[in-house]
C-alpha cells in the first residue's frame, strides 16, 4: 500500500514535468537535499543522530491566470531512535515519503484562489508562534530547524482578495479544509515517562481525520496603514496538538490513544516600525483546549480557554550586529493545579546575530522559562559555501529545573552540522 | 519708514534668492535622477550586484512609481524567491521559507553594502532636500556639488553629498552619511547608455567606508516600461 502510493507520487511527478516540457508552458522545478548530522551530548542511546531531507518541485504555470505546483519529500531521520528508550521500533517512524505542496492556483488582479495540499502562515512575531496554527508542523526537530523543512502541508481551499484605497492596503482571507491534519510530537515518554514507571510506551495515533467527515474553517482581514499592520483572525479547526486516553496500562507497557479536539481560535497581529526597531505583536485566545492532568497513576482531561500573548522587538543592525527579544505568555483560564503543564508559561528569548564577510552569520539564542525555570541555549553558524550549497554548524542545550518545559527535551542536547545543496532541475 | 521698506525689500529678495537656489538645486537633482533610471515612471528593470569576491546576486524590479516597488531575487539558487516589497516608507521582507510577508526596517542591508534602499528607492528628489555646495573642475569637466538633507527620519541615509557634471546633470558620485552624520560608503555613477532616449548610468560602484576593501557593483539593465496592477504591491500578495 505505502509502495503503491509512492509509486503514484513518483509517477505523478515525472507526469507533470513531461507533460510540462511536452506542451512547453514557462516551467521550472527546483528541490534540495539536506543532509544533518549530530552528537547527542545526553548520550542516552549511544547512537550519532542522522536526518536526511530531499524535496523536488514542479511549478507549471500555464499562463498568467493558472499555475500548478507539485512537490514530493521524503524525510530520513533517527531522531526517534536517538532520544528515547521507551518507544516500540514501530513507533518510530524513520522514513517518510509524502506529498508536499500540490495546489492549483487562479491568480487575478484583486485575487488568489489556490485549492489543494499548502501551506498557510499567519502571525506576525517569531520564537513562539502561538499564531501560526493553521499549517500542522513535524515538532519531532527542535528550534533550529528550518521552518520551512518541518510544515506539513494542508489540505485547503485558499482565496484571498486584496484591496487598496489610497493610503489603506489589505486583504480578506477565507480558508475551508476538508482534511484535518496534526502536529508531529516528540517522542512522549520525554514528557509523561516520569510519571509512569514503564518500560515500553506505546502510541495510537490520530494520523489524520477521513477527508470530507470533518472540516476546519475561518479567515482573517488584514490591513495596512500608514506603519501599522494589522490583522484579526477566526479559525474553527481540530487541535494541532494531542491529547491522551490511556488505552491499556500494564505492569510492562502503558499504550496510549492520541486525540485532537475541535476548538476556535480568535486572535490579531500586529506590526509596526518604531524608528529603526520593528515591533510584533500576536494576541490569540484559543477556546475549549483539551488537555491532560495525572491523578493515582491514570490520565484525565478537562477543557480551559487559552490566552497567548505575544511580544517582540526587533533591533536594527549596528556594525553587523543585530538582536531580538520576545516576550510570550501563555495562560490557562482553568485553575485546575493537576495539568501537566502550567497554569501560566512565561517565556523570554534573547537573540544575537552577527553577520561576517560572504554572507557567514553567527547566531547565538537564549531561552528563559519564567514559570518552571526551564533554560535554553542554541548557537548556529552559518556558511553559504557557494550559490548554492549551505553549511550549518551548531548547538542545542536545555536545561533546568526538572519539571520545565525546556528541562523535558534534555535528551535532545546535541551538537550538529548540516549541509543543504539547492537543485535547479 | 523707508528705512522700514528697505529692509522688507531686502529680506524679501534674500529670502527669494534662497529659496531659488534651492528650487534650483533640487530640479538639479530631480535632472539628476533621470540619468540614474527612467525617473518616477512604471517600468521593470534587472539589478546584478558582485563584490569584491566576484559573488553575483540578481534582482529583478517591478518601479510602479516611487512610492510602490516589488525586487524579487532570481540569483543565487539558494536565494531566489526572496522579495521585497517598498510601499512610501514601510518595507515589507518575503522569504520562501519563512512564507510570511515580514516588515523590516529601509536600512537593513539587502545583501553586501547595498541597502534596500539602494535598489528600490533611487529617486534622491523624492527623500531630499538639496543645497548647492558650489562648482569645481575636474578632469570629467565642470560639476556641482550638492548638499542633500533627509526629508524626514525613514530615508535610508541621513545625508548625500552628491556630485553632478554641470553640463547635463549626470551624476558623478554620491557620499552617503547616517542620520548620526557618520559617513557610510561612497558610490560612483558609470557606464552611461542610451536608454528610452537619454543617457543614463547602468552601473555603480559602492566603497565602504568601514570596511575599505569591501565593494560592491550594481549593474542596471534590461529597463523596460511596464503598467502593474495595484495588487501587486499588496504586502498580503507576497506569499502567492
Amino acid at each position: 500500500m505505502i509502495f503503491s502510493r509512492q509509486l503514484y507520487l513518483m509517477t505523478s511527478l515525472v507526469s507533470a514535468l513531461t507533460m510540462a516540457n511536452a506542451f512547453a508552458f514557462s516551467n521550472n522545478s527546483r528541490g534540495f537535499f539536506k543532509a544533518k548530522i549530530k552528537t547527542y551530548t545526553n548520550d542516552v542511546n549511544n547512537l550519532n543522530g542522522q536526518n536526511y531531507q530531499f524535496e523536488i518541485e514542479n511549478n507549471l504555470k500555464l499562463n498568467e491566470t493558472y499555475s500548478f505546483k507539485n512537490q514530493v519529500r521524503a524525510l530520513s531521520s533517527t531522531l526517534s531512535d536517538d532520544v528515547t528508550t521507551k518507544y516500540k521500533a514501530s513507533y518510530k517512524d524513520r522514513f517518510r515519503l509524502s506529498l508536499g505542496e500540490n495546489y492549483f492556483k487562479l491568480n487575478s488582479d484583486k485575487f488568489v484562489l489556490q485549492a489543494g495540499y499548502q501551506e498557510v502562515i499567519w502571525g506576525e512575531a517569531f520564537g513562539l508562534n502561538y499564531a501560526d496554527f493553521i499549517t500542522p508542523k513535524d515538532l519531532r526537530e527542535t528550534v533550529y530547524s528550518d521552518v520551512s523543512e518541518t510544515r506539513l502541508p494542508l489540505l485547503l481551499i485558499n482565496s484571498k482578495y486584496f484591496f487598496n484605497l489610497g493610503q489603506y492596503s489589505g486583504s480578506l482571507q477565507v480558508l475551508f479544509s476538508p482534511e484535518p491534519r496534526f502536529n508531529k510530537q516528540l517522542p512522549l515518554d520525554l514528557f509523561i515517562g516520569d510519571l509512569f514507571p514503564i518500560n515500553n510506551i506505546e502510541l495510537i495515533e490520530e494520523d489524520k481525520k477521513q477527508i470530507f467527515n470533518e472540516s476546519e474553517y475561518g479567515g482573517k482581514f488584514s490591513l495596512s496603514i500608514e506603519g501599522h499592520d494589522l490583522s484579526v483572525f477566526a479559525y474553527n479547526y481540530f487541535d494541532r496538538s494531542a491529547y491522551y486516553t490511556i488505552n491499556t496500562l500494564n505492569a510492562s507497557t502503558l499504550s496510549l490513544k492520541e486525540n485532537h479536539a475541535p476548538i476556535q481560535s480568535i486572535g490579531l497581529s500586529y506590526a509596526k516600525t518604531i524608528s529603526e526597531f520593528v515591533f510584533r505583536s500576536d494576541i490569540v485566545k484559543t477556546q475549549d483546549k483539551v488537555i491532560n492532568y495525572y491523578s493515582n497513576q491514570q490520565l484525565f482531561n478537562d477543557t480551559s480557554d487559552v490566552y497567548d500573548i505575544l511580544l517582540s522587538l526587533d533591533s536594527p543592525t549596528y556594525n553587523n550586529y543585530s538582536g531580538l527579544i520576545v516576550f510570550g505568555v501563555s495562560s490557562l483560564t482553568n485553575t485546575n493545579q493537576r495539568f501537566i503543564r502550567d497554569q501560566k508559561e512565561q517565556y523570554i528569548i534573547t537573540k544575537i546575530s552577527k553577520t561576517f564577510e560572504n554572507e557567514k552569520s553567527l547566531d547565538l539564542s537564549f531561552t528563559r522559562e519564567f514559570s518552571s525555570g526551564g533554560n535554553a541555549v542554541q548557537t548556529q553558524f552559518n556558511i553559504p559555501l557557494s550559490n548554492t550549497l549551505e553549511f550549518k554548524l551548531g548547538g542545542e542545550f536545555y536545561f533546568g529545573a526538572d519539571n520545565s518545559n525546556l528541562n523535558h527535551l534534555k535528551n535532545m542536547n546535541n551538537i550538529y552540522f548540516s549541509l543543504k545543496n539547492f537543485l535547479q532541475i | 519708514m523707508k528705512l522700514a521698506y528697505i529692509f522688507f525689500y531686502l529680506c524679501l529678495l534674500s529670502y527669494g534668492q534662497a529659496s531659488l537656489a534651492e528650487t534650483k538645486a533640487n530640479e538639479i537633482v530631480k535632472k539628476a535622477d533621470l540619468k540614474r533610471g527612467l525617473g518616477n515612471v512604471s517600468h521593470s528593470f534587472n539589478v546584478t550586484v558582485t563584490d569584491q569576491d566576484n559573488k553575483l546576486e540578481v534582482f529583478h524590479v517591478s518601479f510602479k512609481d516611487v512610492n510602490n516597488s516589488l525586487t524579487e531575487q532570481t540569483q543565487p539558487e539558494r536565494a531566489r524567491g526572496r522579495k521585497l516589497l517598498m510601499k512610501d516608507y514601510d518595507i515589507w521582507l518575503f522569504t520562501p521559507n519563512i512564507k510570511k510577508a515580514l516588515r523590516i526596517s529601509l536600512e537593513q542591508k539587502l545583501t553586501g553594502q547595498v541597502s534596500n534602499g539602494d535598489i528600490a528607492r533611487t529617486n534622491y528628489a523624492e527623500d531630499y532636500e538639496a543645497e548647492i555646495l558650489g562648482n569645481e573642475k575636474r578632469p570629467e569637466g565642470e560639476v556641482i556639488k550638492l548638499n542633500l538633507l533627509a526629508k524626514n527620519k525613514k530615508v535610508t541615509y541621513g545625508k548625500i553629498e552628491y556630485t553632478v557634471l554641470k553640463k547635463d546633470y549626470a551624476p558623478l558620485e554620491a557620499t552617503f552619511f547616517a542620520i548620526s552624520g557618520k559617513a557610510l560608503k561612497k558610490a560612483h555613477f558609470m557606464d552611461f547608455k542610451q536608454i528610452k532616449g537619454m543617457s543614463r548610468a547602468t552601473k555603480m560602484v559602492i566603497e565602504d567606508f568601514i570596511q575599505k576593501d569591501k565593494v560592491s557593483t550594481l549593474v542596471f539593465s534590461e529597463h523596460k516600461e511596464e503598467q502593474f496592477n495595484e495588487s501587486l504591491f499588496n504586502k498580503d500578495r507576497l506569499e502567492f
